[in-house]
Order: structure tokens, then sequence, then C-alpha cells
């Protein structure tokens, strides 16, 4: 294993467990149900700030520019929706409709339930996250290990230049720029022969579709590029540690330094960013999914605060905070296969 | 709102209409393309909220609606009057307070089954139910017992159906449909052509559960099944929603599938179109507008004409300095409206002066609101030696809905009223909902731009956004000479009593100022040169096929 320091190598007690090094099963196994359990107060706070956050919001769902609704009506719908009652009423008729899974009806459209509204839109926004991310990870190390090794050549500048320009471009300029180069500006030049579709449905959980293409590079433009500079930084650092010119004294192939000693140390720092990477990439984002008609969450999100749909954007901020909590547990629990000098402790 | 007593006269009055909306036809000479490319793909910008008729409210929920049902009449495509949809004929009683509808017999559901008056008083008992609160309720409180709306207990069951019970709605009839009103008013008919006022089956509304009906959901295909041309055939959730002919309607259209995006950005818009994935476009985004014109294929498939939709400016009349009249006159006068169509709009819109848009009866051009700048200077010498002082004008605040095409018209303003009058006001961008509760609640100086769309052209429809405790301006003004003038418009037997009494309102209007009168929208689309058979109205809302149905289209070869 990894050449620093950490307890010694033994087995624990449950075989079963045995594939988790330093023999911690049951502590891991505590952890992991300890840290689920504190979910709970967590998505309680969470609940708790955002009701009354929105409520504070200046205007309400039935406030509009222009033609107004009569009194009469606005006081039958806050009666329909049960915004007539005080706030801490509301609140505790939401808590307990959500210990029943009941996340209410959203305010804007009639009779769809939040739940419904969440599971509809998610798997899109999950397939273009999940997919950028996979495409990602080996893109976005793989720039920045390169441009390490060979810091200061056109390789590292070239890496560097592109990862910059990528971060620095907001990503509606990006989303527009390939629309009018890909879509429309294809269809030109090859006569309407081959050419992305601007639009068309993305099917959930197929990665594999033109429709894909351009939301993609637009959403994973800027993470890449972050990544790429973390993994370049962190390498850098790596490389000139003495362990690593132990390794080359000793005679070590290039290629077994550098998968073996270098990176399995300059990736820890990179694992630890690709964990909310990875939670921003799924809980979808507002301008991608708008540029590229994508019925996801992001936009759903983004319309329910600006639509003051009460139910709908507590529905959507509840589903945010279980990903980032479960994502952020997966995480911790790598760190014990990567880096063993890591113990899990309450 | 209109919710003003009206005892105009019964016999109606010769229409005026403004050819405003001639010339814009797309031709019906071409040669039908086959029936597998008859798709017509349009934009509404965002997924209908719900499918229930009754509770539609927005533009892009009506666009869908109108399609799906038929209302007892409909608008004539030159706006003069309206014509039979689902009603064959009608008769109104001497007394004006008694409608008779009747029906056409092979008037049909989706599904077949007959559409009867019954289905007719379950749909308009259903938009004053305040357990459903239909937002366009107020519309209809004309009708006998309406007016009890507001103090009907939506949680008391016996007081609601005793309510819906009372209401001047009944079938005596399978074909005829009897409506009483509380006070004779003509332009009831216009509201028997709202998309909102057409039938609704009841066994649907049963199956679904009162308040789960209309969701939009995939299910939605075999759960809604309406009276109008077209029947849903897909529902994609935030994607499209898809439209086929109804085979029992009474015609069949050339369309074989009507699909309706939900496209929100216009340049996104813009692409989809010039890539041939979009038929009709919303708009054209404006820095696109001169490519658009120079374009030799783009020009050609332009559509622009008039739409009855009026901007202006508000001012709150309740806070100083803006109470004094001569001041908001002269912010009115210090503003070139044709410098702004031309340079920030890239020359889409009509200046305007006036309340009424041309295009509708009432509408009169005026200068009394008109830019000139030394007469503005005067006007505002005027307001100082009544006691405005320097410290408040430059107190002065525009308040605006934060957008970028907003964010222009709002430093526009502020450089004209620096330039003429020498006023320094202070922009300031709020977020809309905050904007518009700063309005209602009268917590600004000046903001805009607000503005209405007509719901059908009769001047009674606008006149009564500023009667006093209108829920619909937002100036706090309050002028006994103009409500008389408007109760006396609204009420008049004769038309051009009625002409007169509006006349002298939209003047005294102008010279108080509680608004400053903007611009006039102008619709400014693409629209495919194959699709055929289309026939715009200024009524259209987003796209030509609402008063000028679908039915007509077709896409050539």
């Amino acid at each position: 294993m990894a050449v620093t320091a950490g307890a010694p190598r033994r087995r624990g007690a449950l075989p079963f467990l045995s594939f988790i090094p330093q023999g911690r099963g049951t502590t891991l196994g505590i952890y992991i149900i300890k840290r689920l359990l504190w979910m709970i107060p967590v998505l309680f706070f969470v609940i708790v700030i955002t009701f009354f956050l929105m409520h504070q919001a200046p205007g309400g769902p039935w406030d509009r520019e222009g033609r107004q609704l009569s009194p009469a009506v606005i006081q039958n719908l806050n009666i329909k929706y049960g915004l007539d009652k005080p706030e801490w009423q509301q609140f505790l008729t939401y808590i307990s409709g959500v210990i029943r899974f009941d996340f209410g009806d959203s305010l804007r459209s009639p009779g769809q339930h939040v739940s419904d509204l969440l599971l509809e839109s998610w798997p899109y926004t999950f397939t273009l996250g999940a997919l950028t991310f996979i495409l990602l990870v080996p893109i976005g190390i793989g720039l920045g290990v390169i441009a390490a090794l060979r810091q200061n050549s056109l390789v590292d500048y070239t890496a560097l230049g592109l990862a910059t320009a990528a971060a620095s471009t907001p990503n509606f300029v990006v989303g527009i720029f390939l629309i009018i180069l890909l879509a429309v500006g294809l269809n030109r030049v090859t006569g309407g022969t081959f050419y992305l579709a601007t639009g068309g449905m993305p099917q959930p959980f197929n990665p594999f579709q033109p429709e894909l293409i351009m939301p993609v590079i637009t959403l994973g433009a800027l993470p890449t590029a972050y990544i790429a500079r973390l993994t370049r930084s962190s390498t850098l650092d790596t490389l000139r540690q003495d362990f690593v010119r132990t390794a080359w004294a000793k005679g070590l192939r290039a290629r077994l330094v550098v998968m073996r000693h270098v990176l399995k140390n300059s990736l820890i720092p990179v694992v630890t960013a690709l964990g909310p990477t990875f939670a921003f990439l799924i809980t979808g984002s507002f301008i991608v999914e708008t540029l590229f008609s994508i019925p996801g969450i992001g936009r759903t999100f983004v319309n329910s605060i600006a639509g003051r749909d009460y139910p709908l954007i507590l529905g959507t901020t509840i589903l945010y905070a279980v990903l980032i909590a479960v994502i952020n547990l997966i995480v911790d629990v790598l760190y014990v296969f990567i880096d063993p000098r890591v113990r899990l402790t309450d | 709102m209109h919710l003003g007593v009206s005892i105009r006269a019964l016999a109606l009055a010769t229409v005026f209409v403004v050819a405003a909306c001639g010339g814009n036809q797309g031709g019906t000479g071409a040669n039908p393309a086959s029936p597998d490319k008859q798709i017509l793909r349009v934009n509404v910008d965002t997924e209908p909220g719900t499918l229930d008729i009754v509770q539609q409210q927005w533009v892009y929920e009506a666009d869908v609606g109108r399609n799906i049902y038929e209302a007892l009449t409909r608008p004539k495509s030159d706006l003069s009057d309206v014509e039979p949809a689902a009603a064959k004929s009608w008769s109104v009683s001497s007394d004006g307070l008694t409608w008779t509808f009747k029906l056409r017999t092979d008037e049909k559901f989706s599904d077949g089954t007959a559409v009867t008056a019954s289905d007719f008083v379950f749909a308009y008992k259903r938009i004053f139910d305040p357990t459903v609160a239909a937002t366009y309720e107020s519309y209809f409180e004309i009708i006998a017992g309406g007016s009890q709306y507001s103090s009907v207990d939506p949680k008391n069951a016996t007081a609601v159906k005793a309510f819906l019970d009372g209401l001047g709605l009944s079938a005596p009839d399978a074909q005829t449909f009897q409506i009483k009103l509380s006070n004779p008013a003509p332009w009831f008919k216009w509201v028997t052509s709202l998309w909102l006022a057409s039938p609704i089956k009841k066994a649907d509304v049963d199956a679904a559960g009162s308040a789960n009906y209309g969701a939009v959901t995939a299910d939605a295909v075999s759960k809604i099944h309406g009276n109008g041309a077209f029947v849903i055939s897909e529902v994609v959730p935030k994607d499209h929603i898809t439209l086929v002919p109804s085979k029992n309607y009474r015609t069949q259209p050339k369309l074989q599938k009507v699909i309706f995006y939900y496209i929100t950005d216009g340049n996104v818009e813009y692409a989809k179109f010039q890539n041939g994935e979009l038929d009709i476009t919303r708009g054209v985004p404006s820095p696109d507008v001169p490519t658009v014109l120079a374009d030799p294929k783009l020009s050609k498939e332009v559509l622009r004409g008039p739409t009855l939709l009026n901007w202006w400016i508000d001012y709150n009349t309740t806070r100083a300095p803006l109470n004094n009249a001569d001041l908001r006159l002269a912010l009115s006068k210090s503003i070139d409206r044709d410098s702004y169509i031309k340079n920030v709009r890239k020359g889409i819109g009509i200046p305007a002066t006036y309340f009424i848009p041309n295009g509708e009866r009432g509408y009169a051009q005026s200068d009394i609101q008109k830019y000139d700048c030394s007469a503005a200077k005067q006007l505002l010498a005027k307001a100082k030696a009544a006691g405005v002082t320097d410290a408040q004008l430059n107190g002065l605040h525009y308040e605006y809905s934060a957008s970028s095409a907003r964010k222009s018209t709002a430093e526009f303003l502020q450089q004209q009223w620096q330039q003429c009058l020498g006023v320094n006001v202070t922009v300031d961008a709020v977020e809309s909902k905050t904007h518009s509760r700063h309005f209602r609640t009268l917590d600004y100086w000046i903001g805009g731009v607000s503005g209405w769309n007509a719901d059908y052209p009769d001047p009674q429809d606008w006149f009564d956004i500023f009667l006093t405790g209108s829920g619909n301006q937002f100036s706090g003004w309050t002028n006994k000479d103009y409500d008389g003038l408007v109760n006396k418009g609204d009420n008049s037997p004769n038309q051009a009593d009625r002409d007169k009494a509006y006349g002298d309102a939209q003047k005294l209007l102008e010279t108080q100022a509680p608004v400053m009168f903007f611009y006039q929208e102008q619709k400014f689309l693409l629209i495919n040169s194959k699709v055929k058979g289309w026939n715009y109205s200024a009524l259209d809302d987003d796209w030509i096929g609402d008063v000028g149905t679908a039915l007509t289209m077709y896409i050539s070869t």
C-alpha cells in the first residue's frame, strides 16, 4: 500500500468485510448508519430554513405583473392550497406530510403532486449529469496529469489554455456558440444533410444519443477545466515529494512511478473535489436545460422559485439535500479505500 | 375586470373596425403536401399549468385549450363581432337579461358523446366553483347570482352548492343553454367567446376528481375530452404536447398534427426556426431583427402586425410629488417614443400616446401626451410653482422587473427625463414578484412597463382598468369624472353616447396622466413559407392560430 504512515495492516473480526482495508468493517458499518440517521435532523433543518425563508421572500404565488387576480379568487386559492392558515400550522401540516412521503401539490400545476413532478424531471438531469461526469473524470484528470508531467511544455500550455478558456466562458455563451456552430452552422454548410438538432427530447438513462452531445459539452466544460487544473497542481506537488524522488532513484520505470506513487497520492484532493462536482452535475443546470430544452430538475427548481410555488421549492430542496448528503457520505467512505491514513470517527 | 354595471343597447350598433389586421394572410392557393407532412410545429414558451379549460389563464395555456375546446361563439377574424361556434344561434330577451343559445346538434366531445346544454351548465358552474378557484371568474360575474362569489365560503359544501345552483344558468332542453344576467350587457357576447367558456364532460371530472382533473400528465390523453377540432394525442411533460384532429368534430382540418413546444429562450427558438425544427416562432430576438430583415429568405417569412396590447408607465399618484398632474404630464411629454421604438426596440412596436390600441373600436390618435420638450418644461415650471421641489424630483425612482430588455427601457427613460427636464431619476431593478407586490401596495414612485392585452375588442375591457379601486391599475388614481364617464360608456343604450363618453374619458385619462402611454405592441415573428391558410388577427395572443384557428392551416408542397 501507500508509502506514508498508517496503522499496521490487520484483518478484523468480520471476515465478510475483509475487503475493507485496516479491518474497520464494524466501524464503517456503524459510521454509515450513523451518518444516515444524521440526515434526518439535517433534512429537518433544511426544511425549516427553506420553509421560513421562502415565505419571507416578498411576493406570493398569486402576485403577478399586469392583469391581477380578484381578491375573492386569491382568497379561494389560498384556502384551496391551505395558504390561509398561519405559517406555523402550514409548517406542521407540511412536516406531517413529509413523514408520510407526501410532498403536496404544485401551486402552478393544479392536480400534480410534487413528488411526481420531481420523479418526472430528475431522470433527465441525472442522465445528463452522470454522462458528463463519466466523460469528465478521465478527460479532466488525464489533461491535468499530462500537463503536470510535461510542465511548461507546449502540451502544458495548450491544456492549461483550454482549461482557462473553458473555466472563464459562461455556459450560456458556450451553449449558444455550440448551437450556432454545430446546429445552425453545420446545417447551412452541409445544406441540411448533417447537423445536430437544437432540440429533441433526450431519453432518460440512455447515454448514447446525439441530443446529449451539445448539452454535455456545455455542462462539462467548466468542471472539466476545474478538475484538470486541480489535478495538475496536485500532481506537480506530489512530483516534488521525497518519496517520488526515491522512486526515481530506485530506478523504477516511469510508468510505475507515475501510476503507483504519484497518481495515488495526487488524486486525493481531486477525489475530494469530484464529490461536489458530481452533486453539481446531477442537480441540474437551469441554463443548460433551458438552452437545450431538457425537461430537467434545474429548470423546475428555478421556475418554482420565480413562481413562488412553495411545495415545489421545498420538494426540490429536499431532493437536493438528500442527494448532496448521500454523495458526501460516499466520498467520505471512499477515502477509507484511497487514503489509509483516514479513519472514520464520529 | 368587468364588474361595471352595464345597461347597453341590445341592438348591436355597427362595429367600427380599423383595417389593422388586413394583409396578413398565409394564402390558400398552394397545393397541400401529403398527409404525413401535415405537421405544424409551434412554440408556446411554457408548459400549460393545467388542461382544465376553466382554470386556464395564461396565453400559453389558452393556445392549447382553444384548439381542444370550443366555446359558444368565437370572434370573427375582422374582430367586428362574434360568430357561431358551438352554438348555432342565439337570441336575447327584450329586457336584455336572458340569453338563449341553441347548440349545434352535431357538436360532439372527442369520444363521440354529444355535447348538451348541461355540459355548458356544468362548465360555467365550474368557473364559479370557489373550491376550483378559476382565475378568470370575475369576467363572468355579470351572470345573475355571480356577484355573490366573494361571499361564499369554499369550506362550506352546502353554501357552495346553493351558490352554484342559484346562478342564472339553465338547460331547458339538451340543445338550449340559457344564461340570465344581472344587468343587460351587450358585451357579454364577447365573454361567451373566451376560451374558458367551453363545455366540460362531467364524467371526466368525476373520474379524475375535481382537484386532479386537467393535470398535465402523460395519461391526460385518455382523461380529457374536449369538443374542439383537435384532441390531445401525446403529453410529454415539460417538453411538448401533440394534438391531432378530432374525428368527432364537424369538419376535418388538413393538418394531421400540431405540436406545441415549450421553448423559453428566444435565441434557441430562432436557431430552431432556422434549422427547420420549428414552423412558427413567438418572436425574433431584438438584436437579430436587422439580420432577419436583411436576409433574403428570412425576410420573406416575417409576419408583422399590430396586436391589441398597449404598454404604459405607471406613476404612483398617491405619493408626492407625483400627486401633481402637471408633473406627471410633464414627465409623459418628455419621452421621445419614436426614438425609443427605433433605437431600443429595433423598430418593432408602434409609438403610442393613446389608450385604446389601434385596431379596436375607440382608438383615437392623441397629442395630449405627445413628445414635446418645451411644453414639458412649461408644465414642470407650473408644477414647481405649485410646490414641487427639486429635492423631490431628484428623489424619484423608476422601478422595473429585472430583465435585460427592460433595463435598456429604464435607461432610455432615465436619459430622456434627464435630457429634457434635467430630472435625475434613479433606476431600480427588482425581481418580478417583488415588483408586482410593490405595485399592488403602491410602494414605488414610477414603474413599468405595464400593459393590457385585450380579452375581447370592446372598449369596456379597457376603460374599467382605471376605475376607482380597480385591481388592475397601479397608480392609486381616483377621478370621479372619469368614473362617471366610464359608467356612462358602459351603460348607455346608445352606441354614439357610449363612444362619446369613452372618448371624453380617454382625453381625461391622458390629461390627468396617472400613466404615461408608451407604445403598442407589434407582432414580429417568423412563419415558415410552407405554412399556408392562416389568417392573422390583432386579437391573436401568442401564435396565429388563436382567432383564425389551425383548422384552416396546412403545409404546402
